[in-house]
């Protein structure tokens, strides 16, 4: 067995009978150099050479840092791009004064304050532009004058029927706003007024309920007794 | 353990140590024939690749006749040596030039597929009618052998058609000789098997 799968390896040993007719039998399809016409080679053929100057790069290499490379290069234009982006042109007042602010025609740049705008000549850039070039822009900002605000005061309406004792409890918990209001001076001279009134009206009360009472004679009677 | 026996052991070990550093050798020798070779025909030396033609035209023949029909064969042998040639300088490895040729072998033989129209294989039965009994076997045994996995019709074509050695196959298609005995041993069990031949 050994010497027949030695035979099978290299053709030593024991020769296997069944090898062998099989071999036998398969020897018409083998390659004869004899029968097969040789190998013609075409005159223009020529075999690729590498020039020997060049380094032993081979496509994939090349390509693979070439896309290196463009790697590379997208990213520093990025990395710029966000630089220059980012940092904010503080140098506005100079280009200004170099006269290279560029500002279209109906350009309305502060609505809503209504600047008075001492205009400079305008020099014009071509016919066709539309837009005109801006020496300087002053603004005078007139003095803005704060316009009253009413307050609202809020009284909170209390229907008596909804409380419930729950509500109540509630209601105790919970700590009162104190509603800082601003007034104004009409408001407070009202204000005084009114509180100037009531403690006139106070005092005068109590001094008619003292007499009705008959404190006033012995509060007379104690001071004179002093 | 006595000492001549040791010292038998000895010139045993030193025998064979010396048999494997020669057949190492002469391999390397060899190998670097080849490559000897690959470099003179990128120089444009015809001649070379006339030597190399000769060397592996076999192999390669072996490689197509087990994937495509018989008529086709030789004309396939050709274009792979023809593209060989264009294309040697883009061959990296000098010394791997037999597997270099079974790479582009194999892939000449998928093409051919690929471009054929589709077409019955019916030529090569009838025209053995007229042929004796020995093509007609001998087709019959090639048709089982293609039945069979790759890896093992290629190695048995390799074997039995073109007449190789298991070394021979190992040298020249870059596989290990352990994988190409494996292969030849199941290969020819399968074959066997399908023959109806009895061990």
């Amino acid at each position: 067995m050994k010497g027949k799968e030695e035979y099978l390896w290299s053709k030593t040993g024991t020769a296997d009978s069944e090898i062998e007719r099989l071999e036998n039998a398969l020897q018409v399809l083998r390659y004869d150099a004899a029968s097969n016409a040789p190998l013609v080679l075409p005159a223009k053929v020529v075999p690729f050479r590498k020039e020997s100057s060049l380094p032993s790069f081979s496509t994939h290499r090349v390509f693979r840092r070439a896309l290196a490379f463009a790697a590379c290069a997208a990213f520093v234009a990025v990395l710029l791009g966000v630089r220059y982006q980012i940092i904010p042109n503080d140098n506005y007042s100079e280009i200004g004064s170099a006269e290279a602010l560029v500002v279209p025609k109906n350009y309305a740049p502060f609505p809503v304050d209504e600047p008075v705008i001492n205009e400079v000549k305008k020099p014009v850039i071509g016919k066709s532009s539309g837009f005109t070039v801006a020496k300087k822009f002053e603004y005078t900002k007139q003095p803005s004058v704060r316009k009253p605000v009413k307050a609202r005061r809020v009284f909170p309406v209390i229907d008596s029927k909804k409380i419930d004792i729950q509500s109540k409890k509630i209601v105790r918990n919970v700590e009162p706003v104190k509603q800082i209001v601003k007034l104004t001076k009409e408001e407070k001279y009202a204000y005084e007024r009114l509180m100037l009134a009531l403690s006139i009206t106070s005092s005068k009360f109590k001094l008619v309920k003292d007499k009705v009472e008959g404190k006033e004679e012995k509060r007379a009677v104690r001071e004179n007794g002093r | 353990m006595p000492e001549t026996e040791m010292t038998g052991n000895i010139f045993y070990l030193a025998r064979r140590e010396t048999n494997v550093g020669t057949k190492a050798a002469t391999q390397a020798e060899k190998v670097t024939a080849e490559a000897l070779l690959v470099e003179r025909v990128c120089g444009g030396d015809s001649a070379a690749f006339g030597e190399l033609y000769r060397i592996f035209a076999p192999l390669v023949h072996g490689i197509i006749l087990a994937r495509v029909p018989r008529g086709e064969v030789e004309d396939l042998v050709q274009e792979v040596f023809l593209s060989a040639y264009k294309n040697a300088a883009s061959l990296r490895d000098r010394n791997a030039v037999g597997a270099w040729l079974v790479m582009i072998a194999r892939r000449r033989a998928v093409e051919f597929y690929r471009q054929a129209k589709p077409t019955e294989e019916i030529s090569e039965d009838l025209s053995s009618n007229t042929g004796d009994n020995t093509q007609t076997e001998a087709r019959e045994i090639l048709a089982a052998i293609r039945a069979l996995p790759e890896t093992y019709c290629e190695t048995l074509v390799l074997r039995l058609v073109e007449g190789m050695t298991g070394q021979e196959i190992a040298e020249r298609t870059g596989l290990k000789p352990e994988s190409v005995r494996v292969n030849l041993h199941r290969g020819m069990k399968l074959l066997r098997e399908k023959l109806g031949i009895e061990e």
